[in-house]
């Protein structure tokens, strides 16, 4: 009599447990990215699949999941960087250095954005630069500090903030997504020092 | 001995758990998009509620501005604090959407064409804009059939006509404010686009 209900037994657990490992994953592949199709330089990502008709259903649950709305392939390109370019994460206790290249673009913008996305308040009242009013050297080539502390020329700060992302923005940019794009010709983020 | 018997007596169970597993990872992906309770056109929804109590019919079909980026949460996550935005919801079943722009500046402005989930389906900006004009007509595929079949052969539409995934969505409307100070420039070019309810053929 017993091993009947030992089967129905088991059914259950192998139910419960599939049910649980199957959500697990779901939240995990979603939490974690916006699907296949990563474009990466360096420390930076980007998601060209993301922003087009042929999304596919991972990247479609993100975007659900966070509340996003992406840019479109035509408007421009999101490149999120969460570390500096030696791979360490970003850090609000520590000082970064922020220099050219950048690749053609009609207009670029950066900014300090938490890790969900909100720009963060800071002591410089300023949430971002963009192409045309950061301030160049001549050449046009520039650069940028983030630290805490009030710092001459361009300077972003991520305030009381202990985690946040570089967002940079490329509006109408040719860059080209199926190839590989070589870290040393983008956006460089070099760590200064930490309090 | 035994704990081979053992084992092989659990397979068809660990089997059956990754089998169940599979299933519920790839519908709960798929259903993601229908019952994420934040997703993009809900929030935007919310917000044309609380922000126009008394006028709710013109907030769900001409532009509703977002308030100037601040430190904090915002309306949408990942938006640029540079651009002036605004947001046109349409909603097919009361007809299609008409969204006409007049570019006048030199500047950044960017549409981008949602379903509710926040993928896109069409996006386009001022640099392609046709004689200085943007005019598009959103539709589901039974009214853009309609729209071609009365369609006169002297006279090309002059429109550009979309075909939406789905009856809701929204278009996001985007101005770049190159500097600080020309933010209330580019809220105001926002404010040029006009959307409204077509009325069908």
């Amino acid at each position: 009599m017993r091993a009947p209900f030992d089967k129905y037994m088991r059914a259950f657990w192998t139910m419960l447990c599939g049910l649980a490992l199957g959500f697990g994953v779901t939240a995990a592949t979603v939490e974690s990215g916006s699907g296949f199709g990563a474009f990466r330089v360096g420390p930076w990502t980007a998601w060209p699949r993301a922003s087009g008709p042929e999304i596919d259903p991972y990247a479609r649950a993100g975007l659900a999941r966070r509340g996003e709305a992406p840019l479109g392939r035509d408007e421009g390109l999101v490149f999120v960087a969460s570390a500096d370019s030696a791979g360490a994460p970003l850090d609000g206790r520590c000082d970064y250095h922020v220099a050219d290249p950048l690749p053609a673009a009609r207009y670029w913008t950066l900014g300090l954005a938490s890790p969900s996305g909100a720009p963060l308040a800071n002591p410089a009242e300023r949430l971002g630069y963009t192409s045309a009013d950061i301030v160049r050297r001549d050449g046009g080539a520039f650069e940028l500090v983030i630290s805490r502390h009030a710092r001459p020329g361009n300077w972003l700060s991520p305030g009381d903030a202990n985690f946040f992302v570089l967002v940079l923005r490329l509006y109408e940019t040719p860059l080209d997504t199926t190839a590989r794009l070589d870290p040393a010709r983008f956006l460089k983020i070099v760590k200064l020092g930490c309090e | 001995m035994k704990l081979v018997d053992r084992a092989t007596g659990l397979l068809p169970w660990a089997m059956a758990t990754l089998l169940i597993a599979g299933v519920v990872h790839i519908v709960s992906v798929l259903l993601m998009p229908l019952v994420a309770p934040r997703h993009a056109y809900a929030r935007l929804v919310e917000a044309a509620k609380s922000d126009r109590p008394a006028n709710a019919e013109t907030a769900r079909n001409g532009v509703m501005l977002f308030d100037p980026p601040a430190p904090g949460p915002q309306l949408l996550p990942f938006e640029d604090p540079a651009m002036a935005e605004g947001v046109c919801l349409f909603d097919l079943a009361k007809g299609p959407l008409r969204l006409r722009v007049d570019i006048d500046s030199g500047d950044y402005l960017g549409l981008s064409f949602h379903d509710p989930s926040g993928a896109i389906f069409h996006s386009i900006t001022d640099r392609a804009s046709n004689k200085g004009k943007i005019d598009i007509i959103v539709g589901d595929a039974r009214q853009i059939e309609e729209m071609e079949t009365s369609d006169s052969d002297e006279t090309p539409p002059q429109e550009t006509r979309l075909t939406a995934p789905s009856p809701l969505g929204f278009v996001l409307i985007r101005a770049l404010a190159k500097r600080p100070s020309d933010y209330e420039r580019a809220r105001a070019s926002v404010e040029a686009v006009s959307c409204e309810i077509e009325a069908e053929p």
